[in-house]
């Protein structure tokens, strides 16, 4: 994969570009300092990850998002010491959302899903995943078996695991979720959400209370690890 | 509480007195000088409390009166207006007991009530002591009240004043994007990872200490922003150059504490990557002294005030300089936002001089 990683600040630009080097799937990092450096480098290099400082001096990160071209879409990971923009990076599609300072295993974590969700992308073609750990979906018959046995799961359950799946691993957060499967309006607030994934928790993860790919993406929402 | 709920509740009050002392004589033995039935005894209680009604104002506002003065004339006071009180309300009572026809003297009314004062004064010397000391203790116990809830708001705002001074001097993202700087350094160069660690430690420490102190000289504020300075060119690399020339005559001057650190972190941001073709951002801090004046200014080549507001981070930045150039030196101060003679923004900051010296003698 080709990594972008883009910052005003060439120390956070070192950063990140050490732990990059040492992942054996990145073939290659270039950065860039500034939002309109990112979109030529974007045209030009065409990167499946895009490393996106939020403030800078002269396109913010929301900027680039916006103005990226749709025939180069990489996954984009926001990377920032303001915490208050998750919810608009997950509201714009972003894949992931790296605070300032981050350990390394966060970066590679990140890395790790990403590839999998281009894969995803790329060779599945818009299709919904149908398997994660010892669960299979039946797209067809609407049916999830675990192992063998058959998961009894109520309609709305597993509407819920589809929107989940549908995304292949992207975070989705509860107003999207409450919409996609409840039907609600933006702004309703709602726990709901929560105790269905409780539900699916509890029905397809080997241990519920340390879910492994049922995942909360605190304070926001929740993907499916694949 | 209103007036007129103070004066019912001192007549309810009385009134609740009187029906008291009425049952008391009515239902005391007959040898006991019991009352001749309870018309007379209520109509007699209340004759006699009804007047005190009536006097408790007055002694209610004497007392609040000589509560200014001091407590030898305070106490003559009392004494004088206590006997005064005393005396006609003894006369009320003689008279308002004749009128309903309660009160029949045998040897003509003026005698008769001489004899009323004469019998009551005693009791009426109680009563007049009673009501003054309630009052004071009513006062006393409401002011104590008002006097806490002050406290407490005014500590309130306090705590508040400091947080918002904390937090509006430095934000926290200047200490997590420090600290991510500092986490690249580590593995490439712990000697600047160390050097970096230390700057953002003295700048906190002196952040922290100056949230109670309003007023600094310059020379303390150019030592804090130092190391701020020292921590975005290590943050900024190549990209930023910052210069400061203040005269020496100008350092002992005394300025609000924080008031260039923020003037600094805007003419960074807005100067940062603006496109000058790969050429540094470049901020000069100046400062000097003109005649009874301190002349600060902070200046960056980036692309100035362009017709519309600083944004967000900015425009909180300035304002709160601006409330608190507004708050410590009224008009005498001057605050303007130009854009320089070949490009850039720049901003001047005007205070009387006031060397520390001056100021302490306060």
């Amino acid at each position: 994969m080709r990594a972008l990683i883009v910052d005003d600040e060439a120390p956070a630009r070192r950063r990140l570009r050490g732990v990059l080097q040492g992942i054996r799937t990145i073939r290659q990092v270039e950065e860039c300092a500034t939002g309109r450096a990112a979109l030529d480098a974007v045209r030009r290099e065409s990167p499946d990850l895009l490393f996106l400082d939020i403030r800078m001096p002269d396109l913010s990160g929301f900027d680039v998002l916006e103005r990226l071209p749709p025939e180069r879409q990489p996954a984009v990971i926001l990377v920032t010491a303001h915490e208050e923009y998750a919810a608009r990076a997950f509201a714009v599609h972003a894949f992931d959302y790296l605070l300032k300072p981050f350990e390394d295993e966060r970066v590679i974590e990140a890395v790790r899903r990403a590839a999998s969700h281009l894969a995803w992308l790329r060779h599945g073609a818009g299709m919904i995943p149908d398997r994660f750990g010892d669960v299979r979906v039946d797209l067809a018959a609407q049916c999830v078996r675990r192992g063998d046995a058959v998961v009894a799961l109520r309609p709305k359950e597993y509407a819920l695991l589809l929107a989940l799946l549908r995304r292949g691993g992207r975070v989705v957060t509860r107003l999207e979720l409450l919409r996609d499967v409840w039907g609600y309006a933006d702004t309703v607030e709602s726990r709901t959400v929560d105790t269905h994934v409780a539900r699916l928790r509890r029905l397809l993860e080997p241990d519920p209370a340390h879910p492994r790919y049922i995942v909360t993406v605190r304070p926001l929402g929740y993907r499916i690890d694949l | 509480m209103s007036q007129r709920r103070v004066v019912l509740l001192t007549f309810v009050g009385w009134t609740l007195v009187a029906i008291m002392f009425s049952f008391e004589a009515q239902l005391r033995p007959a040898d006991l000088d019991r009352s001749p039935g309870w018309v007379h005894a209520i109509g007699w209680r209340l004759a006699g409390w009804w007047s005190w009604a009536a006097f408790t104002p007055v002694v209610c506002w004497w007392t609040a009166w000589l509560r200014r003065v001091r407590l030898p004339l305070a106490l003559t006071g009392h004494l004088v207006g206590g006997a005064a009180v005393v005396v006609l309300c003894a006369v009320v009572q003689g008279l308002s007991r004749w009128a309903i026809g309660l009160y029949h003297p045998s040897q003509g009314l003026a005698d008769g009530i001489a004899l009323v004062v004469r019998a009551y004064w005693p009791f009426n010397v109680v009563v007049y002591v009673t009501v003054v000391g309630l009052y004071l203790a009513l006062t006393y116990a409401r002011e104590a009240q008002a006097r806490e809830r002050r406290t407490a708001r005014l500590e309130t705002q306090l705590v508040q004043a400091r947080l918002d001074a904390l937090t509006a001097r430095l934000q926290p993202h200047f200490l997590f994007n420090t600290l991510h700087a500092i986490s690249a350094l580590v593995a490439e160069d712990a000697k600047s990872a160390n050097k970096m660690i230390a700057r953002l430690s003295e700048l906190l420490r002196l952040t922290l200490s100056r949230t109670r102190t309003p007023l600094v000289t310059l020379e303390q504020e150019l030592e804090l922003l130092d190391h701020y300075v020292a921590i975005q060119e290590v943050r900024f690399s190549d990209q930023l150059r910052v210069r400061t020339h203040v005269e020496p005559g100008a350092r002992a001057a005394r300025v609000p504490t924080m008031l260039l650190q923020p003037l600094v972190e805007n003419a960074i941001r807005h100067s940062i990557g603006d496109g000058r073709g790969g050429d540094p951002a470049l901020v000069e801090i100046g400062g000097r002294r003109s005649g009874d004046r301190l002349r600060l200014e902070v200046s960056d080549n980036g692309p100035g005030f362009v017709g519309t507001a600083p944004d967000d981070t900015g425009g909180e930045g300035l304002r709160n300089t601006r409330e608190r150039l507004q708050q410590l030196y009224g008009d005498h101060h001057l605050l303007r936002l130009t854009n320089g003679a070949v490009g850039g923004a720049r901003v001047v900051i005007e205070v009387p001089f006031e060397e520390e010296h001056a100021r302490a003698d306060c």
